[in-house]
């Protein structure tokens, strides 16, 4: 397009002023164009993460009183003995819940999208039903876990254990069990994500592709890993950002199934960040706790691009 | 390399019946195209054949192994992809060696293999390329390779040439031909394109709505067609069809149009056409049998037409005139064409006329016609519906 565009203009046949367009205008003077963008990410985005960043160097707190720019925020944050816990407790409720999202948002979508091509019925059914564990406010999945964990006798899950004459278990007093819980809770809600994203990719895999895999003797393992696999590694890499930095981000179901507890056992980074600010009223050390937690969300997206295909298609 | 069996196949997808019960013998080395209109159960009964698709009855014979339950990958075929299916994620000679590979072969077996098709299909170069980097001729060799690499008992194509432009397909036409003529693998060939089906098949199945219509040598087909439907589809451009009547005349039978037109039949069919006397019946001309008459000659077979339109194609000239408002073609001699809005006195030879009954759609035999092989039997009932839906 640029290309033509220049070897005419290289030419000395006139042109008409309606030919250079709007295009061109946009070519050469791109600032106006591009003004309305640049307000609204400034306003809305980038504002904020630089306030953010001015307050992790103050002394700010949420009850307000005059600001004095310090260190201080910062190395009472890094040097907080809770905050080693805090980051193992967030690797390994990420972690998990990613692995566990992507596996079963996996599973179900291989799952739906034979079946559909078998036409069994109920696959929208189905689908509508891991959809709509998606749609139900994390602190609204946290209360309703919380009861399906309840350890009172009429808890579901342990009165149902109980029916089978297995002991109740502790789900949300025991450290280990309550970061288990939460994990659980959070695969429940947000594998629907991940298996919309790879449903779609599988939706979109050429069926002659198998067929040929097929006639080529290809045992349905090998289909898996050398057609459907290679196929749908994008959507994979770009669902496993997505997720990580939703379940970075993650504290709304946390605090209604366990409120960090026991002790720290459950305490992730984005709900430490929001206790810092809204019990301790620590405003800076809060926008410490979100500069890291950025941090954090951007050296793993990054990691996963690495794997993206680049250039060639 | 082994001979196909087909005995009374059938497929049925749901309620409907879209393969009818057929026999189809593909003998060994054989190049047998399948062709007829889309929907008609070509890449069905191919994909039958593969096992890509269960056949709802009947057997599947490869050689002398019953095949109706055996995997697409245990039966020992290779097939192109209307849309060459390559794997789009692997290079060209990843894309070759996939199926040696799910074989267990060594890799220095396989880079051996892969390297000598590559060689047969002139595709050497391109082996370190995606498929997204190429060419659609290009991509077709290179889903030819993954065919032939394998060296299967059977080759099956579904219309591979079809998302060709004409040049191309005419090129790779010749092409298939001459890899078959290196390498005799008994194979299936899909199309619906009746050039194709004309210039590759030793032998021929001309097939309609899910029953094979005649089966037999292409030029054989082309001079004997067995029923109205295979003599409308096979030729380009189509025979012209005439309804009339057959009359007695001075010198013996006589087809006389619903125009006026009146034909003389050969001698050597009289017996043959006699039974028909009196009937309503069909006359079908393909269009080089019709020339231009010598100067103002008033002799028998000829008529005064206005030619309506002309096409020439250079070895010749298509002239397309109204035949008792049935709309007819001629394939003349360039040298000698009217132009159009000319009127000109044409000759038909009728030494190559067909008679086909109305009612049935079929043929009236008479000698000097080749059998055709294999076909499903046909019943009233069959060619009526077939006659419904030709166009
Ligand atoms: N999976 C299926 N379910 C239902 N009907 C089908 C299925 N596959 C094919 N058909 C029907 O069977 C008939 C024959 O299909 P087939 O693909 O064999 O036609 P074809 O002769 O190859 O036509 P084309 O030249 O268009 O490829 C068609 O009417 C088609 O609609
Ligand atoms: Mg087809």
């Amino acid at each position: 397009m640029t290309s033509s565009s220049s070897s005419v203009s290289a030419d000395a046949v006139p042109r008409p002023d309606a030919k250079a367009g709007l295009m061109g205008q946009a070519q050469s003077h791109p600032l106006p164009w591009l003004m309305p963008v640049i307000v609204v990410i400034g306003a809305f985005y980038l504002y904020p993460i630089l306030d953010a960043l001015r307050l992790a160097f103050t002394n700010a707190s949420l009850t307000g009183g005059e600001e004095v720019y310090s260190l201080a925020a910062l190395r009472a944050v890094l040097t907080n003995p809770a905050l080693p816990t805090v980051l193992g407790n967030t690797a390994i409720f990420t972690a998990a819940s990613v692995v566990g999202q992507m596996l079963l948002g996996l599973g179900i979508a291989l799952l739906v999208v034979r079946g559909e091509r078998n036409s069994l019925p109920g696959m929208l059914v189905l689908r509508t039903i891991v959809l709509a564990a998606w749609v139900v406010p994390g602190v609204a999945n946290g209360v309703i876990w919380s009861m399906l964990f309840s350890e009172a006798p009429f808890g579901a899950i342990n009165s149902t254990l109980g029916l089978m004459g297995i002991a109740p278990v502790s789900w949300l007093s025991s450290p280990q069990n309550a970061m288990i819980s939460v994990i659980i809770a959070n695969i429940w809600q947000g594998t629907a994500f991940s298996m919309i994203v790879i449903y779609a990719a599988l939706k979109g895999i050429d069926e002659t592709l198998y067929e040929a895999a097929a006639v080529d003797g290809a045992l349905p393992w090998e289909r898996f890993a050398f057609i459907t696999l290679p196929q749908i590694k994008v959507a994979l890499l770009i669902n496993a950002i997505l997720i990580t930095i939703q379940t970075l981000n993650t504290f709304d179901a946390v605090i209604s199934l366990t409120g960090g507890g026991p002790g720290r056992a459950t305490e992730v980074l984005s709900l430490f960040t929001y206790n810092t600010v809204f019990n301790n009223f620590d405003l800076a050390g809060g926008s410490v706790l979100s500069i890291v937690l950025l941090v954090i969300a951007l050296a793993l997206a990054g990691l996963y691009a690495l794997f993206l295909p680049r250039g060639e298609k | 390399m082994a001979p196909v069996t087909l005995t009374q196949i059938s497929k049925s997808f749901g309620a409907v019946e879209t393969v009818h019960p057929l026999d189809l013998e593909v003998k060994d080395h054989e190049f047998l195209v399948l062709v007829g209109p889309s929907g008609c159960g070509k890449s069905t009964i191919l994909r039958m054949i593969a096992g890509l698709e269960t056949v709802s009855g009947g057997e599947v014979r490869i050689g002398d192994r019953v095949v109706n339950t055996l995997s697409p990958g245990a039966r020992d075929v290779a097939m192109v992809f209307q849309n060459y299916a390559l794997y789009p994620h692997m290079n060209v000679a990843r894309n070759i060696a996939f199926g040696l590979r799910r074989r267990g072969m060594t890799r220095a077996q396989v880079d051996e293999a892969v390297l000598e098709a590559a060689r047969l299909l002139e595709i050497e170069p391109l082996l370190g390329r995606r498929p997204s980097a190429l060419s659609g001729g290009q991509r077709q060799r290179v889903a030819m390779g993954r065919a032939i690499v394998r060296k299967p008992k059977v080759f099956l194509f579904d219309e591979p040439l079809s998302n060709l432009d004409a040049k191309l397909r005419a090129q790779m036409r010749v092409e298939i031909k001459k890899l078959h003529q290196k390498v005799p693998t008994t194979t299936v060939y899909v199309t619906h394109d009746q050039v194709e089906a004309m210039t590759m098949a030793d032998r021929l199945v001309v097939m309609n709505n899910g029953r094979i219509e005649q089966v037999g040598r292409p030029m054989d087909v082309y001079a004997h067609p067995r029923t109205r439907f295979v003599a409308e589809f096979i030729g380009s451009p189509a025979m012209n069809f005439w309804d009339g009547r057959l009359e007695a005349g001075s010198k013996g039978l006589v087809f006389v149009a619903h125009s006026g037109l009146r034909l003389s039949v050969p001698a050597s069919r009289q017996v043959a056409y006699r039974p028909h006397l009196g009937r309503p019946m069909t006359l079908g001309l393909r269009p080089e049998a019709i020339s231009v008459a010598p100067d103002h000659t008033d002799a028998r077979d000829t008529e005064m037409v206005t030619i309506k339109l002309v096409e020439p194609l250079g070895v010749e000239t298509l002239a397309f005139f109204d035949v008792g408002g049935v709309e007819s073609c001629a394939r003349l001699d360039p040298a000698h064409t009217p132009r159009a809005g000319d009127s000109a006195r044409l000759t038909f030879d009728t030494a190559m006329m067909h008679l086909i009954a109305p009612d049935t759609g079929e043929v009236v035999t008479c000698e000097g016609r080749a059998t055709g092989g294999a076909s499903a039997p046909r019943t009233h009932e069959h060619v009526s519906h077939q006659r419904e839906t030709t166009p």
